[in-house]
Order: structure tokens, then C-alpha cells, then sequence
């Protein structure tokens, strides 16, 4: 047998030059819709196959950039907004880009509804209204009205997620009838980025071909670019070693790298977190918080148990994001710690329980808090299991991980500091609620933040909000996450983006 | 042998085995269907994100209604899913089995012939050594020695990634591409089946070699075979004119429940060596509490084996006089 495979010599590597082939976890790849895809992969494909009006700067958080968009304003103090196309864009199927199409899109991921849609529908948008709020003046103007004030940059910020994708309408126009063609489109393609769908299976392989019709797509060096999921980080490693993939997008547990490649990190605006639920009777008293606080040495975890993995951050803003400050208010000081549990009453410490995915962090908490006789019991389950909990207000401690919905310092306000109401009939449990936990002030401080048109000063309103928020609050932020990859030394111009709707394959080159 | 043949299943013993084959497979469903309903498993939350408003996905109960309702994992139709990793799966099991049948077979037999000699304690050592050690481990040590150290064997999948296209629809790959002509297309197919093949058909010829060996054995100690010796009979006739036919009903057994688990029991080794079939497939749903898809695989496999029971059930009364009339 052996001795056919060899004579065989069918498996000399297919990849050139013009072909990139990447391993990655893609079995959340579920829907090919960019109205209704939500998941890093998918985002990550909406990305660089499908154009938005507005795209995040790369380097300056709050600046926006543009391919299809030639000049956007805002009038009526944040209220309107006009968008002007260039003229002569073009799907990949050869139809016209319009300012029709751009309508078309918005009000078709407003219709649809799924689950990011809100990051549209919390402008005020609703099925009704959006018939005289998002408009197409003429083929190439668009404009858009909101319900009320809104700080310029936020709205920006939720333009450039792929829900916000612009579909070609014509070529969607057949497959409308029942569900705004998300059926059809949850398979193919209807789009106009660098590169367009060439083939997916789920659960085994994307490929994308580039984008003849698209003017960014000239640059491009790659002809195709594969993806192909695979899951196991040591098969990753395996195949990247024998030049059978280009780039490994999950090789984190590796410390001896193959030959010939190098890492790629980025921070991602991830953040891990330790909640404190409001309804025990040890973790209500503020000293109590405060101590935990002091009792973790943020910077040892980081370089030790989750080194490569995390930074520390412990502000609810992540790092280059608006209006982030305070990355390390809080220093190790187990003195301090047992000074303030003492005076809570609590110098012979007491029992808790710590509900956790992620177990080595769990341990580091466990025996942070051990040092002040704190005796945390861990209660492991997968990230499931960790949600209901959550969800249900089911737990003492619990660390999760919250991943911005898009890189405006509101996402993360309103999740960390907002609780508009308490009560279980909550429409809005966000991690505050979760927590049981309410700061009505923070409240108004995030509304008035949001519709705040200076940008300075409503970068020094999330800055107050945060020092305020360090020092009561029971949800302690402790790192933020970095993602890297692998790539193969022949692969240049790889770009990992803070979020996975701006990692960019556009650059990428292989010698 | 032509005694054997000659007797045929009559009319009632047929509607028999076909009403007990119907019982087994209708207890089965309404088994595993009760079992998935009283599951507190939430298959909505493992596909829902994290939101603050309650959650609104409903997941799509679970059904035999429309091929078994959508898959969480593809967003597909199950039973579509299953079209189109039941040929992947065929096929590496067949290819395992023939690489099985074809080395396990004759070593059994020269076991039992060399019974308690040197030959017959290494042939024992290999076989218990496929049987007892996990298959897990060996697949990965095969691909680090086969793949990553030797590169005799390409990278883990059931093609190349020029070839991905080809396995988007449910087809047998290695049949297909001869019935095409498509030669280049052949050669990776069979390129990339023969590592996991080849590791699989190790497992099932440790047993299909023991049980040969053993069937072999009890067959030269009946009286027949003595007969035959007194006779002045060569041993090789024999072998081949009485021994085998008789050992051949027995292992049909063996062969046909070692195909059958190979069907559902590849499971690792479809994971590790990346082959898009049922065991990849089932494993994945369940690492999402996929209800609809885990659902599906179950029955599909409990099928698999209630089948391979009735074919020999129905292939003894066919090849075995004795059992004929029973």
C-alpha cells in the first residue's frame, strides 16, 4: 500500500502563489446572510465579501474610512444623515451599486430581524417607519433620519457591521417572496467586496475567489483564498509545519511554533470578567468587592498562566477604544484586602462558590482569594451552562468573557454599566442585571454619552463613567483578550482587525 | 457447498425475518425519539449568542417530519447532511473492510495451521496489539509517522484542496472518478483513503483474524476433517474444499457486524484524519447538543446494525441447512 501511495504522487501540493489556504474554526459558519450572520467567521467572511457605506479606521479608533462611499455628513444636530456614493460601483454579478441597493439592504436587515438586527432597530428604526427614514434621494444619495440625537460616530460604528452589508437587490429580487430571500441567501452570494463567494460547505471549507468587478480587488495578490475548518489546534500545527496551510488561526496552546513561521497578534475587544452577584450577603458589602479586587494580581495571570493570551484591561472600554482609561486602576495588595475584610467583618473570610468555562483563570481566582481565607469553590461548565446561569441570576461568582458588538464605547456601557430595570420582567438583562446590580445614574450618564455630538467631551463622560464605575462596581474587568495567528514566513500582509468584521484579506501576498 | 445452495428460504421464513426486522427498527425510532424528547438538553441556547433580551430562537423541534428537521451545525436539512457523508463514510469503511478481509482472513488460517508455533504467537501479538490499543492513538501515531515524518500519505481530508468541489455533492469518490475518466481525481481519492484505511482495517482484521483462526481450529477437530486425513486427503483440499465453506457461514457474521461497526464506529478516526462522513458529522452535533442531527445519526447507525443482523440472520438460513428450517 505504501508503495502505491508512493508511486501515486498525487498529493504534491496544489497551493501557489495565487492560492492562500487557512486553517480556522468556521463551524459557527452557519448562515452565508450578512443581515442575519453574527458570529466571528461569518463576520469575518461578511467582511471581505460584502461592501458597507462606512468601514472602522484601522489605526485611529472613531475615524471611519470608505470604499464606496465618496462623502458623508450629518445634519440636524446628529439626527440626519447624508451618505454620497461613487458613481460606476458594481456587484460582483455585474448589476449596478445604487443608492437603492444601499436602502434596500437596510430596511431588509430591519425587516428580517434577526439577531443583529438591534445594532439598527436601537436608532428607532421599525418596519414602518423606515419606508421615510432611510431613503435614496437619487442613485447615488442616501439619507437617513433618526428617531433622536445620536452621538455621529456611534451610529458610524454600527454602519460598519456586517448587518449593515449592502446586497444586490436585482439579483435578490426573485428569492423575496417568504423571508426576504434569507433562505437564498443564507447559501449564496449577493455582494460586492474584494472577494466573492466561490463554494462553502459547512463544517468543512469556504472558498473565495477574488472580485473582478470590485476596483479594491485590483490590488489584491490572491486569486482564492480556502478555508478549511479545522478544529484541532496539534492538526493545525501538524499541517502547518508540512506546508499544507499558509496561515493557523487557532495555534494558542503552542509554545514551539514550526519552522519558518511567525505569530500575528492583535487585541480583540474581548474582555474577561469576575461578576459579583448583588443577592449574596458576603459580595453586597463594598468592602467585600473592593478586597477581591485588591486580593488578584492582574499582571501575574497575564504573564504567567494566560500569557499570550491577554493584556491586562481592567475598564470596561477596551484598550483603543474610545474613551478608554483606567487600564490598571487596581494594584495587588493582599494587606489592604484583609484591612478591608476585617472591617466588613470578615477576617475569618467565608465560603463562596465560582461557576467558569475557562478553569485555569478560575483556579488563579480560586487561590487569589484563598490568601484572605476567601474559600471559592469552583463549579465548572461549558460556555452554555456558564450563560443559563448567568442569565438566571444562578451563581455567587462567575468569569465570562463579553465580546463588543461593535468598537464604540456605548456597546460596552450599556452591557457593563447600564440596568434600567431590576426586576425579572427585565426586557434588558444586561451583565448589570445579570448581576443584580443598579446605578441608576449610570443610567442617564450613558444616554447623555450616547447622544453627546463633541467628541471630546463625550470621550471624558465614558471616562468618568469608568473611574466611577472601578470603584463600586461589582463586576471587576480583568483582561483583554489577544487573538494571533500563525502564518508561514512566505505570507505577508495578513491583517488580524481589533474585531472580526475588519480582518482584512485584501493584503495578503505569498512569495 | 452445492448441498448448502441448494436449499432456499421458503415464503413464510421470509415474511417472518421481514416482520421481525420491521419490530425491531419501529422499537428502535419510538426509543431513541422518546429519549430525545425527554432530553433537557436546550439545543436552542448552544446556537443563540449573547443577548439581553430574552431568547427569542426556538429551536426547531425535533421532527422525522422533513428529513428530520434543520441542523444547528450546516443550517441544512439532517437527512441531507447524512446523503452527503454517508458515501464518505462507505466508502473508507468498505476500503477498511476489503484491506481487513483480504490480510485477516489468510492470516487466521495460517495461525490456526501453525498452532502454538513461533508463527502463531507473533500473528497473536499483531492482532492483539490492533485490538487493544485505542484507535485514537493509533491514527494520530499513524499520521505523525505516515504523514508528518514519512510524507508518504498527503494531508489529512478526503481530496486535496484542488479537488474540494468535487465532494460537495454525495457521490463515491473512487467509483465515480473511474466511471468518469477523471484519473487525476482517482489518484488523490485514493491517495488520501489509504492512511485512514489502512489504520481502520487494522482494528477489524486483529478480530477478523481471531475468529478465523479459532473458526479454523474447531473445524480440524470434528470428525469430518479426521475422516478426510484417514482418507489420505491433502491437507490443502482439505482446507479448501471442506474446512473453509464451513468456517465461511460463521465469519460472514464476524465480517458483516465488523462492517457494520466500522459504518459507525470510524468516529475517531474520521475526526482525526478530517474524512467529512457520518462519525465527523455525529461527533460535531453533539458537541453543539445538535438534538435533530443526533437524532437522525443514531437511528440511521441502529439501522445500519439491525440490517447487518437481518442479512446474516437471512444469509444462514440461506447458506447453513441446519438452521434453514428453524
Amino acid at each position: 500500500m505504501i508503495g502505491i501511495s508512493i508511486s501515486l504522487g498525487a498529493f504534491a501540493k496544489s497551493a501557489d502563489k495565487q492560492t492562500l489556504v487557512m486553517a480556522q474554526q468556521i463551524d459557527n459558519l452557519i448562515t452565508l446572510d450578512p443581515a442575519a450572520l453574527f458570529e466571528t467567521a461569518a463576520q469575518e467572511y461578511a467582511y471581505n465579501t460584502y461592501q458597507r457605506l462606512l468601514n472602522p479606521h484601522k489605526d485611529n479608533p472613531g475615524q471611519f474610512t470608505s470604499d464606496i462611499v465618496r462623502t458623508w455628513d450629518v445634519f440636524d444636530s446628529g439626527r440626519s444623515y447624508i451618505f454620497r456614493l461613487f458613481p460606476k460601483l458594481y456587484f460582483a454579478s455585474g448589476n449596478p451599486l445604487t443608492a437603492h441597493d444601499v436602502v434596500f439592504s437596510l430596511r431588509r436587515a430591519i425587516r428580517l430581524n434577526k439577531a443583529p438586527a438591534f445594532l439598527l432597530t436601537q436608532f428607532g428604526f421599525d418596519s414602518q417607519n423606515i419606508e421615510h427614514r432611510i431613503i435614496a434621494v437619487d442613485n447615488t444619495t442616501v439619507k437617513i433620519s433618526l428617531s433622536e440625537t445620536v452621538a455621529p460616530s456611534l451610529f458610524y460604528s454600527c454602519l460598519t457591521s456586517p448587518v449593515a452589508s449592502i446586497v444586490d437587490s436585482v439579483l435578490l429580487q426573485p428569492h423575496l417572496a417568504q423571508d426576504h430571500g434569507h433562505m437564498w441567501l443564507s447559501k449564496n452570494y449577493a455582494g460586492s467586496g474584494p472577494y466573492k463567494l466561490h463554494a462553502w460547505q459547512a463544517n468543512n471549507s469556504l472558498v473565495l475567489v477574488k472580485n473582478e468587478q470590485n476596483i479594491q480587488a485590483s490590488k489584491a495578490k490572491l486569486a482564492k483564498i480556502i478555508i478549511r475548518h479545522i478544529k484541532e489546534p496539534s492538526t493545525q500545527h501538524l499541517l502547518l509545519d508540512k506546508g499544507d496551510i499558509d496561515i493557523a488561526r487557532n495555534l494558542l496552546s503552542f509554545n514551539n511554533l514550526p519552522a519558518d513561521t511567525t505569530k500575528v497578534s492583535v487585541l480583540r475587544n474581548w474582555l474577561k470578567y469576575l461578576a459579583l452577584n448583588q443577592n449574596n450577603s458576603y459580595l453586597s458589602k463594598p468592602e467585600v468587592i473592593l478586597a477581591i479586587k485588591h486580593l488578584i494580581d492582574y499582571q501575574q495571570i497575564a504573564d504567567t498562566i494566560l500569557r499570550d493570551e491577554v493584556v491586562v484591561n481592567q475598564s470596561f472600554i477596551p484598550l483603543k477604544v474610545m474613551g478608554s482609561k483606567y487600564n490598571d486602576f487596581y494594584q495587588y495588595d493582599l494587606i489592604k484586602a484583609k484591612e478591608l475584610l476585617a472591617t466588613a467583618g470578615f477576617e475569618a473570610g467565608f465560603s463562596i462558590n465560582l461557576v467558569a468555562k475557562n478553569l485555569k483563570l478560575a483556579q488563579a481566582i480560586q487561590s487569589a482569594l484563598a490568601q484572605a481565607d476567601i474559600k471559592v469553590n469552583i463549579i465548572p461548565g461549558d460556555s452554555r451552562q456558564v450563560l443559563a446561569k448567568f442569565r438566571a441570576r444562578d451563581f455567587d461568582m462567575l468569569i465570562a468573557t463579553w465580546a463588543s458588538d461593535y468598537s464604540d464605547p456605548h456597546a460596552n456601557t450599556v452591557a457593563f454599566a447600564t440596568n434600567p430595570d431590576n426586576s425579572s420582567a427585565s426586557t434588558s438583562k444586561t451583565l448589570a442585571w445579570r448581576t443584580n446590580w443598579q446605578q441608576p445614574e449610570f443610567n442617564i450618564i450613558s444616554e447623555e454619552a450616547k447622544k453627546e455630538l463633541d467628541s471630546q467631551k463625550r470621550a471624558n463622560l465614558y471616562e468618568s463613567l469608568q473611574k466611577e464605575f472601578l470603584q463600586i462596581a461589582p463586576i471587576i474587568v480583568l483582561f483583554q483578550e489577544v487573538e494571533t495567528s500563525v502564518i508561514n514566513n512566505n505570507v505577508s500582509g495578513f491583517e488580524l482587525g481589533t474585531d472580526s468584521n475588519a480582518t482584512n484579506y485584501l493584503h495578503i501576498s505569498k512569495l | 457447498m452445492q448441498l448448502i445452495t441448494s436449499i432456499s428460504l421458503n415464503y413464510k421464513q421470509c415474511v417472518n425475518l421481514f416482520i421481525r426486522f420491521g419490530i425491531t427498527s419501529a422499537t428502535l425510532v419510538l426509543l431513541v425519539v422518546f429519549l430525545s424528547k425527554i432530553s433537557p438538553i436546550d439545543s436552542g441556547l448552544s446556537r443563540v449568542g449573547d443577548q439581553f433580551s430574552d431568547i427569542s430562537y426556538q429551536a426547531k423541534n425535533v421532527s422525522l417530519k422533513h428529513g428530520f428537521g434543520f441542523s444547528l451545525l450546516t443550517n441544512n436539512l439532517v437527512l441531507q447532511d447524512i446523503k452527503l457523508a454517508m458515501p464518505a463514510t462507505f466508502e473508507l469503511a468498505t476500503a477498511a473492510m476489503l484491506f481487513a478481509i483480504l490480510i485477516g482472513v489468510p492470516l487466521g488460517i495460517l495461525a490456526a495451521v501453525n498452532k502454538d508455533k513461533l508463527l502463531d504467537h507473533i500473528l497473536r501479538m499483531l492482532c492483539l496489539l490492533g485490538n487493544s490499543v485505542s484507535i485514537f492513538w493509533l491514527s494520530l501515531m499513524a499520521m505523525l509517522l505516515f504523514y508528518a515524518k514519512l510524507q508518504l500519505f498527503p494531508a489529512p481530508g478526503r481530496v486535496d484542496i484542488a479537488f474540494l468541489d468535487e465532494i460537495a455533492q454525495p457521490r463515491f469518490l473512487l467509483i465515480s472518478s473511474i466511471l468518469d475518466g477523471n484519473w487525476p481525481l482517482f489518484k488523490d481519492a485514493l491517495a488520501h483513503i489509504m492512511l485512514p484505511a489502512l489504520v481502520l482495517g487494522y482494528y477489524s482484521l486483529a478480530n477478523i483474524s481471531r475468529m478465523t483462526r479459532l473458526f479454523v481450529l474447531q473445524e480440524l477437530q470434528q470428525e469430518y476433517v479426521i475422516t478426510c486425513k484417514l482418507k489420505g486427503m491433502p491437507f490443502n483440499q482439505i482446507l479448501r474444499r471442506h474446512i473453509l465453506p464451513n468456517t465461511a457461514i460463521k465469519l460472514i457474521t464476524v465480517i458483516l457486524l465488523s462492517y457494520a461497526s466500522l459504518l459507525e464506529g470510524s468516529t475517531f478516526v474520521e475526526n482525526i484524519f478530517m474524512w467529512p462522513g457520518i462519525g465527523l458529522y455525529l461527533t460535531q452535533s453533539i458537541m453543539v447538543n445538535d438534538l435533530n442531527a443526533i437524532l437522525a445519526c443514531t437511528i440511521v447507525i441502529a439501522l445500519i446494525f439491525i440490517t447487518a443482523n437481518f442479512i446474516c440472520d437471512a444469509l444462514y438460513k440461506f447458506l447453513d441447512p441446519r438452521v434453514a428450517n428453524v
